[in-house]
């Protein structure tokens, strides 16, 4: 099955970049600049999923003008955010809007290949409704690897893709632990410090604390990395 | 020099005070004859009268008289009371006989009674007997006088019994006593009883040569116009006819038709000057002969000498002295007070005299209190003033106070504008006022230009981000289509750059969004020697240790800020260390703190000097190849504060390398 990408960037040479390198790996793509020339385009030819940048021209906030409308609609189409707006707060305030990812440029295209096709396969999975697809259970904790979905207690976890995989990873390795050269490809990006991770983590603890006060469970190994205890 | 101020002050004083006197005196004098149509008949009756050479003398008496027939408490008189003996006689039963009858009369005044004070020689008292009606049977005392109305009264004061004094209008006759509103003397057929409303107060006391009485007539009851009075002592001896034996009266016989003059307070005058009695200690007007017709004080119970009718002062007035001023001296010398007399002159005669007398004591003592009013209301003003101008002053020094605190606040140790907004004073229409407000307008400014600063870094990530990926995705797409390129020395080098420059823009992000992270987080209970001893795990091959007592460590932390904060540390250390050379970590304990120590051997910093050390984009050494945006240390620095950590970087003593210590506060626990 040949997946349509929609790429809505206004730099007419980074849409060719992204436009060329997804063709090469198979999805077909259409290209937009504009906001309502992206509106128009995406309801009349409704893509697979959609490649965002916030910025599009004169417009500081038109990657989330259609974003919202999309939405609004009721298009359960996947969205990424690519965008050069890497502040705590775009992010928040984009996947708030309902976009299943966030990238901040520069990006490497394989890895945005990789995400998009990892996406195309959660929102395959959850639309067929995959019984069988793999659980993850840990005392408490549920991950649904296909879906992306994690609970604590039945109780969702608001997790972006990034932090679904960090605490994946760290679940994973137990009371032994996992590092952070692991975790950092664990995020599948390009620039990934120890201090991001550590940025993740806090953020990943924080929507814990937010169901669970309680949850201590993602304890910290100084210099080496992050592992799993349980309560 | 005070002294001398204040002797002056007397002076000028005593001088005004005198001066005034003479000119009230003048008003008063002047007010009388403007005033008075009668004043000529007040003071100047029946001047030659043969009358007046038997005038009674009424002088004032500050204190009321006791009514007890006992004549102790009168003022003494410069002259013995007048006697009136059978050298006075105006009627013998049996003429040419020897009598002893006689008696002395005083008089006084004060301002509501005419007090009179009789002793009586008579060997033989006949006291009047309850079953007479008749009040002559017995010795008794015939007074006469003109009422308020000028009718003629009289009174006859029966002999009856030690006590008090009965008194009865009478009639000519000097028989019964008689109603004083009846026209006709009642009889004791018609069971009539006569009225002993006189007024009269008094006491009838036996003495051992006969009798005296004391008693007082009110003033309202005289005629203080025509002020004449009579007595007549009516001597009876125990006989069967009751007949008198001998008659003395106050005037001779061949004036046994008139009254002896009297000068009573005249109720004209004396309304005149009693409204200025609370001014002066003594006021006096005298007729030209030296009777008393008004007397006023201020405070009778002052102890002042008299002045008497023939001092030098009213003879010198009565000569028409327009100014007999006279200062009468204490015998020390000192001046005690000043007497003033007025003539009171009608067409050139000199009718009488106003006599002011005042205590200079008093006088001084008005002017100390009116001047110690002064000073205290001086001194209350100055007071209030200094007040007003401490409170201004303090309300001064704590408005710039607080906007010197405020402003402190609004800038931390490192510079950054905490709050640009100064509240201190800020509606205060003054120069405190405008000195806030263009203290907020500076920090605004500031605060403006620091937001610009902070935003470069982000702003230059945005504007770079576009760029670098356009170039990142072109060499990707590149390689895609010209897989050999891959080895290209030239195409590694490009990719090698564009990752040098994707970290540069990381650091910049990192480090200016650390300071507003760093804020929300909140730090807890962590050991420190734990986390050293799992964080430098990982550091083995690089770096030496001191070993350090395993005792745990208790501060306030977070783990994952101390990872980043050491790690700055370390890489600053192993960046700059020598090629040959150690990175040394080792822990000191104190009391209640704990330091971790990480020293270098390499080039050492330019200066002995911290400052700056810690400032973003600032690098003091070179160390090769690695990229140094100097923003390790910013970073480290800010993450200590975070913790009230103590940073210090110095060289070493031989300046064989570098020492960073970072000293944290351990928790009370410990």
């Amino acid at each position: 099955m040949t997946y349509r990408i929609a790429i809505v960037e206004d730099d007419i040479d980074q849409q060719q970049n992204y436009s060329d390198a997804l063709q090469r790996r198979g999805f077909e793509t259409q290209c937009f600049s504009r906001v309502e020339e992206a509106l128009t385009g995406i309801t009349n030819d409704r893509p697979d999923l959609v490649l965002l940048d916030v910025v599009l021209g004169d417009d500081p906030d038109g990657g989330f003008t259609i974003c919202r409308k999309l939405l609004d609609r009721g298009d359960n189409i996947p969205i990424i955010f690519l965008s050069d707006r890497s502040d705590e707060i775009d992010q928040v305030f984009g996947l708030r809007l309902g976009a299943w990812d966030y990238q901040t440029k520069p990006i490497s295209l394989a890895l945005l290949a990789e995400r998009i096709k990892g996406l195309l396969r959660i929102h395959h999975a959850r639309s067929a409704d995959n019984e069988t697809a793999p659980h993850y259970e840990n005392a408490g904790l549920s991950l649904d690897e296909e879906k992306s979905f994690a609970s604590w207690h039945e109780k969702t976890l608001p997790l972006t893709l990034t932090e679904f995989r960090l605490l994946t990873a760290i679940v994973k390795s137990g009371p032994v632990g996992t590092d952070y050269n692991s975790l950092c490809e664990s995020t599948m990006q390009r620039m990934v410090t120890n201090g991001t991770i550590n940025s993740h983590i806090k953020n990943i603890r924080k929507k814990f604390n937010a169901l669970d006060h309680t949850f201590q469970c993602i304890r910290n190994k100084p210099g080496f990395g992050y592992r799993w205890e349980k309560q | 020099m005070g002294l001398n101020y204040w002797d002056d002050i007397r002076k000028t004083t005593l001088t005004a005070q005198a001066r005034i006197q003479a000119i009230e005196a003048k008003a008063i004098a002047t007010t009388l004859l403007a005033t008075q149509q009668n004043i000529r008949e007040l003071l100047a009756a029946d001047e030659d009268s043969e009358l007046q050479k038997h005038a009674l003398s009424a002088p004032s008496i500050k204190q009321p008289i006791r009514l007890d027939g006992l004549f102790g408490d009168w003022p003494l008189q410069a002259n013995a009371p007048p006697r009136f003996n059978l050298n006075h006689p105006v009627w013998l039963a049996v003429p040419d006989s020897p009598s002893e009858t006689a008696f002395s009369l005083r008089l006084a005044q004060s301002s509501q009674h005419l007090y009179v004070a009789i002793d009586v020689r008579d060997s033989n008292v006949v006291l009047r007997k309850p079953s007479h009606l008749r009040l002559d049977y017995n010795d008794h005392i015939q007074l006469t006088y003109h009422d308020e109305s000028g009718a003629l009264r009289r009174v006859i004061l029966p002999a009856e019994q030690e006590g008090a004094l009965a008194s009865y209008y009478t009639d000519r006759h000097w028989q019964f006593g008689r109603d004083v509103n009846s026209a006709s003397p009642k009889h004791k057929n018609n069971q009539n009883i006569a009225s002993h409303k006189t007024g009269i107060q008094g006491y009838w006391h036996k003495t051992t040569e006969g009798y005296a009485l004391e008693f007082r007539i009110p003033i309202t009851q005289l005629d203080t116009v025509q002020s004449q009075i009579h007595f007549a002592i009516v001597d009876v001896d125990d006989n069967p006819a009751y007949g008198p034996q001998a008659i003395v009266a106050s005037l001779p016989k061949n004036l046994e038709d008139k009254l002896n003059p009297v000068a009573l307070h005249a109720r004209e005058l004396q309304r005149v000057i009693d409204q200025l009695k609370s001014t002066y200690a003594r006021l006096w007007i005298y007729d030209s002969r030296g009777r008393e017709w008004a007397f006023a004080e201020r405070d009778p119970q002052a102890e002042i000498a008299p002045i008497t009718f023939d001092s030098q002062c009213v003879r010198d007035a009565l000569d028409g002295k327009i100014k007999p001023l006279h200062h009468m001296n204490d015998t020390d010398g000192k001046l005690n007070r000043l007497l003033v007399c007025y003539p009171i002159i009608e067409h050139g005669e000199t009718l009488g005299v106003v006599v002011i007398d005042e205590s200079a004591h008093h006088v001084l003592e008005q002017e100390e209190a009116r001047v110690r009013v002064i000073a205290i209301k001086v001194g209350s003003a100055i007071s209030l003033l200094l007040l007003v101008l401490l409170t201004y002053a303090f309300t001064l020094v704590r408005r710039i106070s607080r906007l010197s605190e405020e402003s402190s606040k609004s800038i931390d140790l490192h510079g950054r504008i905490e709050r640009s907004t100064i509240n201190a004073s800020r509606n205060f229409p003054d120069e405190i006022g405008d000195l806030s407000r263009n203290i907020t307008t500076l920090l605004e400014k500031q605060h403006s230009y620091m937001n610009f600063l902070e935003r470069i870094p982000q702003t230059l990530r945005h504007e770079i981000s576009n760029p670098l990926n356009k170039l990142r995705t072109s060499l990707e797409n590149l390689l895609d289509h010209q897989p050999h390129l891959a080895n290209d020395n030239y195409i590694r080098k490009i990719d090698s750059g564009i990752d040098q420059i994707s970290r540069i823009t990381l650091h910049l992000t990192e480090a200016a969004s650390l300071e507003s992270a760093i804020k929300e987080e909140q730090l807890i209970k962590t050991d420190l020697i734990t986390f050293l001893d799992g964080y430098l795990s990982v550091w083995d091959e690089q770096i030496n240790y001191t070993p350090w007592d395993k005792k745990p460590a208790f501060i306030l932390g977070d783990s994952s800020r101390l990872e980043q904060l050491f790690d700055k540390l370390l890489d600053n250390a192993i960046s700059f260390c020598s090629k040959t050379g150690k990175v040394l970590v080792h822990v000191e304990r104190h009391t209640d703190r704990i330091a971790v120590i990480i020293e270098n051997d390499g080039p050492t910093l330019p200066s002995e000097s911290t400052a700056g050390l810690f400032s973003p984009m600032v690098s003091t050494r070179s160390s090769g190849s690695s990229i140094h945006l100097g923003l390790g240390l910013h970073i480290a620095k800010l993450i200590s504060d975070q913790h009230k950590a103590l940073l210090v970087g110095k060289n070493r003593e031989d300046r064989s390398g570098v020492i960073f210590s970072v000293e944290f506060n351990l928790l009370r626990e410990n």
